[in-house]
């Protein structure tokens, strides 16, 4: 089989446009309440760019996006990092197998990958901050499953509309 | 193929492992790399801007209405008065600390301390630590310990400085612990962060010690980092458990740090004349 590179278009702005809304949807001020409830936007649409075009978008760009996470919310370098390249890994690794899957299937999956992202995130937060880890972080792992259908739904309008089309 | 790329993806990802897990550790352990973050904060400046514009806007179409002039000299008269607050906040720790030290004659005359003004960005960090942006740094001669202030009372020190904003820590958070004195009898202790929002506990006073539900704690001067006497929280609840050997002592900050949008930076003049 040849591996076919993903038609480039001329809306090629439609992926970096997408992950500086979830950047953004990051570093906006929330209220207190919702302080641990926040989806992980950035895990959303770079799980959907691998699920879409996995030739496209994969570890390293999850690693540069999680870099960049880690300079607009002032984390260690590499915190984040290394939490995107590991869901793009995911991503990238069983994209064939989740296409297959229902939208509620992909959600317990993510909830699972959050999880884990948090999980880390949290330990590392753990080790140099001296926080304790509570069970009311991981609501943001809920929230993200939750608002995957949401995310996916948009994002496929947007490439389908942006021409972005693979043929595989 | 398929295969192949998916080796090659995770043989990436373990080679990003490594490389982010180097990152982390100088990252912990030196300041080789503040200087790259200094200046890769530029690129987080459009974010904010963008996370601001709701408010720029409204911002921006007040300031078209007819009486700009009065609009104005309402801008400047509140900034007035936010520092004539921070001010005033010490005097009552003053004229208690006065009654005092009365008798003793050598109450040591007090300069003003000097401050300078910064908005706090409009931008959330991490939610497992309470800190906040505001936007003066190294330009303005800002500098890492230095205590931050809202009117009603201290909200925290900066703990990172980059090119033109800078990153506080609250009183809120839980790495963050702070030398007060109740105001009433000048008791010294500690306020400690809990993590969670306005609430700050007080975690080593033994049970006979004299401290009472509304007791006002204010800084104490002691390690030198935060100058005597701003305000810093409120005691609203005292668990007495003899289990225990010290007071369960809940407070809440004075200053309500969710609906502060400016904050004073401080130079503490008398720590500067001694140096």
């Amino acid at each position: 089989m040849i591996p076919t590179k993903t038609a480039v278009s001329n809306n090629w702005w439609v992926i970096p446009g997408s992950f500086a809304v979830a950047l953004l949807l990051t570093v906006i001020p929330y209220p207190d309440w919702m302080r641990f409830a926040v989806p992980q936007w950035v895990t959303l649409v770079l799980f959907y760019w691998c699920l879409a075009i996995p030739d496209r978008i994969g570890v390293g760009s999850g690693w540069i996006v999680g870099l960049l996470m880690d300079l607009l919310l002032h984390t260690l370098f590499g915190v984040h990092a290394v939490t995107k390249a590991f869901v793009a890994v995911v991503g990238v690794t069983v994209h064939r197998r989740m296409r297959m899957y229902h939208l509620w299937q992909q959600c317990i999956v993510l909830f699972l990958i959050a999880s884990l992202e948090i999980g880390f995130v949290g330990w590392i937060f753990h080790l140099t901050n001296d926080v304790s880890l509570r069970l009311i972080y991981w609501q943001s792992a809920l929230t993200t499953a939750l608002v995957w259908p949401v995310v996916y739904t948009i994002l496929r309008y947007a490439r389908q509309r942006s021409g972005m089309i693979q043929i595989r | 193929m398929v295969i192949l790329r998916q080796i090659n993806s995770l043989y990436q990802f373990l080679f990003l492992v490594l490389l982010s897990a180097g990152l982390m550790i100088i990252d912990h352990r030196s300041d080789t790399l503040r200087t790259v973050r200094s200046w890769a904060s530029m690129i987080t400046i459009p974010f904010h801007a963008l996370g601001e514009l709701p408010e720029g806007i409204a911002e921006t179409a007040r300031s078209y209405y007819p009486n700009d002039a009065v609009y104005q000299e309402l801008e400047a008269l509140r900034e007035k008065q936010l520092k004539l607050e921070s001010h005033l906040q010490r005097y009552d720790a003053l004229v208690a600390e006065n009654s005092r030290l009365s008798k003793l004659l050598a109450a040591a005359r007090r300069s003003e301390d000097q401050v300078i003004l910064a908005s706090i960005v409009n931008a959330g960090l991490d939610p497992f630590s309470h800190r906040i942006i505001i936007n003066r740094g190294a330009e303005a001669g800002i500098f890492v310990g230095q205590p931050v202030i809202a009117p009603n009372g201290v909200i925290g020190q900066v703990s990172e400085v980059n090119l033109n904003q800078s990153i506080v820590t609250l009183i809120t958070d839980r790495s963050h612990g702070i030398p007060v004195q109740v105001q009433r009898n000048g008791l010294r202790t500690i306020v400690q962060g809990q993590g969670a929002a306005d609430q700050v506990g007080v975690p080593f006073l033994e049970r006979l010690a004299d401290i009472r539900k509304g007791d006002i704690l204010v800084t104490s001067g002691m390690g030198g980092r935060f100058p005597a006497g701003y305000k810093v929280a409120e005691v609203n609840e005292i668990i007495t458990d003899a289990n225990e050997a010290f007071l369960s002592i809940n407070a809440t900050t004075t200053a309500r740090i969710d609906f502060v949008k400016q904050v004073l930076l401080v130079w503490d003049n008398d720590r500067l004349a001694i140096e």
